[in-house]
């Protein structure tokens, strides 16, 4: 019987950006050619570090340490030698595309990877490439008109086209709804069907656990095999608070929306009701207009015809302090939303909109955000900007909050204490709208859910939203299985 | 023949219009270097890059307040207090004109060429270093996403209760701190990407530099505004 070999050895002693204060301890790991292992751990735990530190990003760019031994196959990335040679062997894909898209049109971003490498026919190989991963008709478009789920496509396209034999993809299906995410495990499959090895650190595990060959996780600065992870969320943990359906919050009718004259309607005759005190889900495909529906309901955006009230006015007739007092608006990245050069200031200034007195809002804040006080709001680590962003939300005291993805790129733990956090909004008389595609949303928090396709908006039953956002990816393992 | 522009020249022409930026000490030459340039970069690029257009009329208020509080010359208009010096005018219509020729650098390079081609044409064509070709062509493709970060964030502002276009330093310190800290962490990944991708394994040939007709039309208008420089 032949032999696997061994696709990646780490005994990491001590792994960090600066000396004596090290991320990783203790590392152990061993994969062998055509494995995947699916990589867990809470947010800001360290999985990012280990995947820099396995690929020489860490002590060769970052000017960060790795004390202890690496091979990936028979490359050592933490030589410079060896570091320069590791693209011939990896693909990465990492968690934002926006963070890795270097070029215009998905045809130079596929040739750039192969040029780099020197390799021949680059131009028919990337033309090949676009065309499995459904992009052939978009090679010469413009990166930014593409959605979100054809940005990860392009990623992962550009990241096997030289057919690497090692792949590692950082959260693949962070920001992408179930029809994506499905797609990213077919790929995935397929790589697997190949004998290629597979590293993917994920917050949604669900998608994975049936193709993974080992789950580890990395908690405490080290990494542990085959272990569970994060305590399962039942209904039972989130108590829904159904509230008598008196007093109509936010109303939307035939709302058509377009962002430019030639443009077409993103949103063509959106119709909805929402009361105080509701956890309300907008759930619908990458790209079918939740964030535009999401600006419209905070005032943000004009529609071009229909009617729109937030408690009773229209957003766009109110001066900015009324408006806030209605509806704030939270972005699904953190760092849009920061004004101030410090987590004090952000707090003061969100205090003084909302009334309250520094002081006593001070009683109620995590102690974690006590002690980061002075520090810039920048310089925390996702979780805690995504954090401060939802405080700062209801320290403003707006009577509504858009929250757009919340829980992109929060760990179980986190995602946990958010919906607890929603509950106790809610009871407060806040009503939360929830733009998402992250179906724990919809099994744990959302009392109503209302779903966007072809640019109408329709209420749909919990359940039903629930089924809708599983079926793809249910789909793909059936297929699998047939 | 090619029926692109060459983005090497493209290059060496927005590098040219730079120097003038600077070097042009008179004000014939900056006048029509200016409105030259001015005129096809709007042609080119205002509809693509109309957030450029805007932060430069922005920047004109601000040399407007300089060119008030610290020109010299004589008194020529007292408004209460203001008091408005012959060089303020000067010293604005100067400042204004050497700010719309970089304006207009930028955009003609930009709305004429795209990262890739610019990339392979600094690294073959000029033989310049890899890193600083890409380090050039990435700053096309963030330009494009730079105006998407503003929208955001004024966005956001306005659902903070904040103005979208801030009056004082400290709103404008604030209106760009997320966009540095958010441009820095691109640039971060993006070149840690690269790298990933065998950035450091690119090899270019080196060719010539092949020229087409819009080429010419280039060096052309380089002639013209050295012998404009040279009337005057």
């Amino acid at each position: 019987m032949e032999k696997l070999r061994k696709a990646l050895q780490v005994d990491i002693r001590e792994a960090g950006y600066k000396l004596e204060k090290p991320v990783l301890k203790d590392v152990r790991l061993v994969l062998e050619e055509g494995e995947v292992l699916l990589l867990l751990g809470p947010t800001g735990s360290g999985k990012s570090t280990f995947i820099l530190a396995i690929t020489g990003i860490l002590n060769n760019l970052l000017y960060g340490y790795v004390k202890g031994f690496v091979r990936l196959f028979d490359v050592n990335p933490l030589e410079p030698e060896g570091f320069r040679r590791i693209p011939r062997y990896i693909g990465v894909v990492l968690q934002s595309h926006e963070l890795q898209i270097a070029m215009q049109t998905p045809l130079d971003e596929v040739l750039f990877t192969l040029e780099n490498l020197s390799i021949e026919n680059a131009f028919e190989k990337a033309r090949k490439v676009l065309e499995k991963y459904g992009l052939s008709e978009k090679a010469e478009a413009d990166v930014e008109t593409l959605s979100g789920g054809e940005k990860k496509r392009l990623c992962l396209a550009s990241s096997v086209v030289h057919e690497p034999e090692l792949f590692i993809l950082d959260e693949p299906t962070a920001n992408l709804d179930p029809w994506g995410a499905s797609e990213v495990l077919k790929y995935v499959l397929e790589l697997k069907r190949k004998g290629k090895t597979v590293i993917v650190t994920e917050h949604k595990p669900r998608y994975f656990l049936k193709i993974a060959d080992k789950i580890a996780v990395i908690e405490n600065h080290t990494l542990k095999l085959g272990l569970k992870y994060g305590k399962e969320l039942t209904p039972c943990t989130i108590m829904r608070a159904k509230r008598e359906r008196e007093s109509k919050i936010v109303y939307l009718k035939n709302v058509k929306f377009k962002y430019c004259e030639e443009c077409p309607l993103v949103l063509e005759g959106a119709s909805m009701d929402v009361y105080e005190g509701e956890i309300v889900a907008v759930v619908g495909p990458n790209g079918s207009g939740k964030t535009t529906l999401g600006k419209i309901v905070s005032g943000l955006l004009k529609p071009i015809s229909g009617e729109v009230k937030i408690a009773g006015a229209a957003p766009w007739r109110l001066k900015p302090k009324e408006l806030l007092k209605r509806v704030i608006y939270v972005p699904q990245e953190p760092n849009y939303f920061f004004v101030k050069g410090t987590v004090e200031k952000e707090l003061k200034l969100a205090a003084r909109y909302g009334e309250l007195k520094f002081g006593k809002l001070i009683e109620s804040l995590d102690p974690w955000i006590l002690d980061k006080m002075d520090e810039s709001p920048y310089k925390l680590s996702y979780g805690q900007k995504k954090w401060l962003t939802y405080t700062l939300a209801k320290v403003y005291g707006s009577r509504v909050i858009v929250f757009d993805e919340p829980t992109a790129g929060l760990d179980p733990v986190l995602t946990d204490k958010f919906f607890t956090w929603l509950k106790e909004a809610s009871r407060d008389g806040i009503t939360p709208i929830l733009l998402t595609h992250d179906v724990r949303v919809l099994e744990y928090a959302a009392d109503r859910v209302f779903i966007i396709e072809e640019g109408v908006v329709r209420e749909i039953g919990v359940r039903d939203s629930i089924k809708v956002l599983k079926k793809p990816v249910e789909e793909c393992f059936y297929e699998k299985q047939s | 023949m090619r029926n692109k522009a060459n983005p090497s020249v493209l290059f060496l022409y927005g590098l040219f219009l730079t120097i003038l930026a600077f070097a042009l000490r008179k004000i014939e030459p900056l006048i029509f270097s200016a409105l030259l340039n001015m005129s096809i970069g709007l042609i080119l690029g205002f509809k693509r890059f109309r957030f450029l257009i805007a932060a430069f009329l922005l920047s004109l208020v601000g040399v407007a307040v300089n060119a008030i509080i610290f020109a010299g010359g004589e008194p020529i208009y007292q408004l209460g207090p203001l008091i408005i010096r012959s060089k303020a005018i000067t010293g604005f219509i100067e400042v204004s004109l050497r700010l719309a020729l970089m304006l207009s650098a930028t955009l003609i390079f930009s709305s004429l060429t795209n990262p890739r081609d610019l990339l392979r044409s600094l690294e073959s064509e000029l033989g310049l270093p890899k890193q600083v070709s890409f380090t050039v062509s990435l700053s096309l493709r963030l330009l494009r996403i730079f105006e998407a970060d503003i929208r955001e964030v004024q966005a956001v502002r306005k659902s903070r209760g904040l103005r979208t276009i801030p009056l004082t330093p400290s709103g404008w310190s604030s209106f760009l701190s997320p966009l540095l800290s958010i441009g820095l962490e691109r640039g971060r990944w993006i070149g840690i990407a690269a790298e990933l991708r065998g950035f450091s394994l690119r090899k270019s040939k080196k060719t010539c530099l092949k020229l087409g007709l819009l080429d010419f039309l280039i060096f052309t208008l380089i002639l013209v505004q050295i012998i404009v420089f040279l009337m005057f």
